[in-house]
């Protein structure tokens, strides 16, 4: 909807104040990677390209540079079909950044790749929206991943927004660790003194984020505060959408 | 427009099928008239040199599927994704992607008659019998040919954006043109409107049967058609959705 391929049923979705399908300049505008890589299979990899990048006026000479920088370079020439699942998505991703757009949709790019091409199209994304500024919009079932590569998470349920946050603030992704002590107020003060570590207090528990379980034992131990337990919880995006969609999201 | 045209034409020449389609098409123009000199035993007479220079009908049903696989295929490859994508503007996309199309079944109709010619050449140089055509004639029947394979190729392309499924397309467009409209056409009230008849018409016009239009009401026939379902084409498609 967002890119005018299909209609809502109500509303309308603006790209940079306006619908997709008035902008004046559509592929510099987004760039984007659906179905995991739309090609017809008997063209070559090249000529996909140098067919998108002559209907968006693009040099040809800037297929070269997508290509080298997707990791694609050695098999331009070879028909898309004869490429794996992670090489469709590579070349899906070179396609969509032919016109350097400022922002970038992806739909679950990280099908088909292996851990180290996991590994780098979390760099690649995480590069192309903090080092060069775009905004990059992906979305997954895969929430481990998303966890690892996005910074803010929208989670839709049933057709529904129902949560917008930031990973960092929601404490998504960092281990928890909670503190029992008797005294745990005079530890909390401790932990706060120690340095960046946030910590939140309720009766005898502490919630503390920015901080190893191994330092708090330590900061106890210095701070001679008994404990009663002491242990590590990883709070996962998969846990978050979980509590926030009751299992019900679609 | 001229970017989207110079895509289309990109696309389109780098997928082997076309040029498969194209050499069929060829190969099918040098059987029409190796065929007439056969048959057409009378080797000094001007039928003789009429006979080679229509145009292949074959040829002009692998224009057709031509023009329905292309289009169709954008769909079910699933790459109209990145084309509107790029060109969200849908009527720009069928347009350029109807003038590359045509323009090669204007290439195959133009060199219709001087492969014709070039079979009938070699034919005589090894047999008796010699040519006898004018250059009139030859005109005539190249723009005929030319006038009836991009009416076609326009039909083709419009069918099979329509369909979005090369193999449905096809069906559709070989079971509406070439078996439900002769079918049609062999009545009376319809066989002057028909599209069969309309080509017979324009691949051979020294030919003309009295059920079939005249040259120019077959050329204006072709031309209504390709406007009326080239606009219902161009209405549907802005309006549906494309799914990824």
């Amino acid at each position: 909807m967002i890119l005018g391929l299909a209609r809502p049923d109500g509303g309308e979705a603006r790209v940079a104040g306006k619908p997709f399908r008035e902008l004046e300049n559509p592929a510099g505008t987004v760039g984007a990677v659906l179905s995991g890589g739309a090609f017809h299979d008997h063209r070559a990899a090249r000529a996909s390209l140098h067919a998108t990048a002559t209907a968006a006026g693009i040099p040809s000479s800037r297929i070269r540079e997508v290509l080298d920088a997707v990791g694609l370079s050695d098999a331009p020439n070879r028909r898309v079909g004869s490429y794996s699942l992670g090489m469709r998505q590579r070349l899906a991703l070179a396609q969509a950044l032919l016109a350097d757009p400022d922002v970038l949709i992806l739909d679950e790019p990280g099908n088909g790749l292996d851990p180290a091409g996991l590994k780098w199209l979390r760099d690649t994304l995480r590069s192309l929206a903090h080092d060069d500024g775009k905004t990059v919009m992906l979305s997954s079932h895969i929430l481990s991943e998303v966890q690892e590569t996005v910074d803010v998470a929208v989670v839709i349920a049933e057709g529904q927004l129902v949560s917008e946050f930031s990973l960092a603030e929601a404490d998504v992704g960092e281990a928890v660790v909670i503190a029992r002590a008797p005294k745990a107020a005079e530890l909390a003060s401790a932990i706060e003194r120690d340095g960046s570590a946030r910590v939140s207090q309720d009766g005898e528990q502490l919630r503390i984020t920015g901080v190893s379980v191994a330092r708090v034992g330590e900061i106890a131990l210095e701070a001679q505060v008994a404990l009663s337990d002491l242990e590590a919880e990883h709070r996962s995006l998969e846990d978050r959408y979980m509590e926030l969609t009751q299992g019900k999201g679609r | 427009m001229s970017r989207q045209i110079a895509s289309e034409w990109i696309k389109l020449r780098s997928l082997p099928s076309t040029w498969f389609l194209v050499a069929i098409g060829l190969i099918m123009m040098v059987v029409q008239a190796v065929v007439a000199l056969v048959t057409i035993k009378d080797h000094d007479s001007h039928e003789l040199a009429l006979g080679v220079m229509s145009g292949s009908s074959v040829t002009l049903i692998v224009i057709v599927g031509l023009g329905v696989t292309v289009a169709a295929a954008e769909y079910s490859q699933k790459s109209i994704i990145t084309t509107y994508t790029v060109t969200p503007s849908r009527w720009r996309v069928v347009i350029a992607r109807t003038i590359v199309i045509a323009g090669v079944a204007l290439a195959l109709g133009l060199l219709s008659v001087p492969l014709g010619r070039l079979v009938a050449a070699i034919w005589f140089t090894f047999g008796e019998g010699s040519w006898n055509a004018d250059f009139s004639d030859a005109v005539k029947y190249a723009a005929g040919i030319m006038i009836a394979y991009v009416g076609f190729s326009v039909l083709g392309v419009m069918i099979g954006t329509l369909a979005r499924s090369p193999g449905l397309g096809v069906g559709i467009a070989f079971g509406l043109l070439f078996l439900v409209d002769p079918l049609l056409g062999s009545f009376s009230f319809y066989s002057e409107y028909a599209t069969s008849t309309a080509a017979q018409t324009l691949l051979d016009p020294d030919n003309r049967q009295s059920n079939q239009p005249l040259f120019g009401s077959a050329i204006a026939l072709l031309a209504l058609y390709a406007v009326i379902l080239g606009s219902v084409t161009l209405g549907v498609e802005d309006r549906r959705d494309v799914h990824a």
